[in-house]
């Protein structure tokens, strides 16, 4: 978990339309959120030396997708739980062999986000 | 005119003043204090009190009916309008996820959201149509805005516009362009279709919620 008790959350998608919504969803739980738009600033996060809890991660975006993002994190060691959302649903394999912890086809749903917090623990 | 007829004169002026400002009674049971504390004034004057508040009751009571009746109509217009628009296929059940998503945090989020797809998907939908009309076509460009719009229109349940970019990206994985072409006017008139409902829609709300009534949540 990251330092303080709050879950923490990087929202990595191209669309603010689609952050839009899922900050929605999170806010319900009271998460802190922050939201980036590709898989570069996603690593540059990380970089900068910020923690996370959770990411929640689109495939296709400009600079870096969602795939070579999830890898280099998980080069640089970094254990944070990646959800792959994506409306691709040939990239799972590829998703899950670069890393990531679970694969979702968008439309993410409330029920669906519910689901995966609960299974990574993050309601208690 | 005397002085008597001077001062029951003023006593009427008074009075009137009084049953135009005093909270007029909204029950039966409240109509005697109301007389009472204004008999001295009223019988003062000979004026027949009971029938004037007696009818005022009777208007509130009818302006409360129609009111009532008024939001029933508003209530039962938006249902049918968001009805008729599952039935259609235009939306799907994803709105109703976001609709769920609203609540007293959030209560203008659907109406935010479907706002900025309005924006986001006409500035895509323009970009397509411009990109289609030049000499040389970049289809990996044309490629990437449906891309786009096909995931904001699912996000938001828009399905008819998914479906049509479906299709195209469909076509555009057998380059087919024309049938690509062929998807442009049909997303260009779901989209046009999409924003006129939803906008009847947003209206209906905010005639409910000024009439004092509240938005009927659908299941579907």
């Amino acid at each position: 978990m990251a330092s303080s008790q709050l879950v923490k959350v990087l929202i990595v998608d191209d669309d603010n339309f689609t952050r839009r919504i899922y900050k929605t969803m999170l806010f319900r739980f009271c998460f802190e959120i922050t939201e980036v738009e590709d898989g570069k600033n996603a690593i540059q996060q990380f970089v900068d030396g910020n923690e996370y809890d959770l990411v929640l991660m689109d495939k296709h975006m400009p600079n870096m997708d969602g795939v070579e993002a999830t890898r280099t994190l998980r080069g640089m060691g970094i254990p944070v739980k990646i959800v792959a959302i994506t409306d691709d649903a040939s990239s799972k394999d590829t998703f899950m062999d670069a890393g990531a912890d679970k694969f979702l086809l968008k439309p993410l749903t409330f029920s669906m986000l519910t689901d995966i917090l609960k299974s990574f623990n993050f309601l208690n | 005119m005397n002085i008597q007829d001077l001062q029951n004169l003023q006593l009427i002026q008074i009075a009137s003043e009084r049953i135009r400002n005093v909270e007029r009674p909204r029950s039966v049971s409240s109509v005697s204090p109301f007389i009472n504390n204004n008999s001295t004034i009223l019988s003062s004057c000979g004026v027949l009190c009971l029938n004037p508040t007696q009818e005022s009751i009777n208007q509130e009571g009818n302006t409360q009916r129609e009111k009532a009746m008024d939001v029933n109509m508003l209530q039962r217009t938006y249902s049918d309008l968001l009805t008729s628009l599952f039935r259609e296929g235009i939306l799907n059940q994803q709105f109703t996820e976001l609709q769920q998503l609203q609540d007293e945090n959030n209560p203008g989020f659907v109406y935010e959201v479907v706002s900025l797809f309005f924006e986001d998907a006409g500035r895509l939908i323009n970009e397509l149509i411009s990109n289609f009309n030049q000499q040389a076509v970049d289809y990996k460009k044309i490629d990437a805005y449906v891309h786009q719009l096909k995931g904001s229109s699912a996000s938001i349940g828009a399905e008819k516009i998914r479906s049509v970019c479906q299709t195209f990206r469909e076509y555009y994985d057998k380059n087919d362009i024309q049938g690509c072409y062929n998807c442009i006017q049909p997303l260009n008139q779901e989209f046009v279709t999409f924003k006129s409902k939803l906008e009847a829609l947003f209206t209906l709300e905010q005639q409910i919620v000024a009439a004092g009534g509240s938005i009927p949540m659908m299941r579907h």
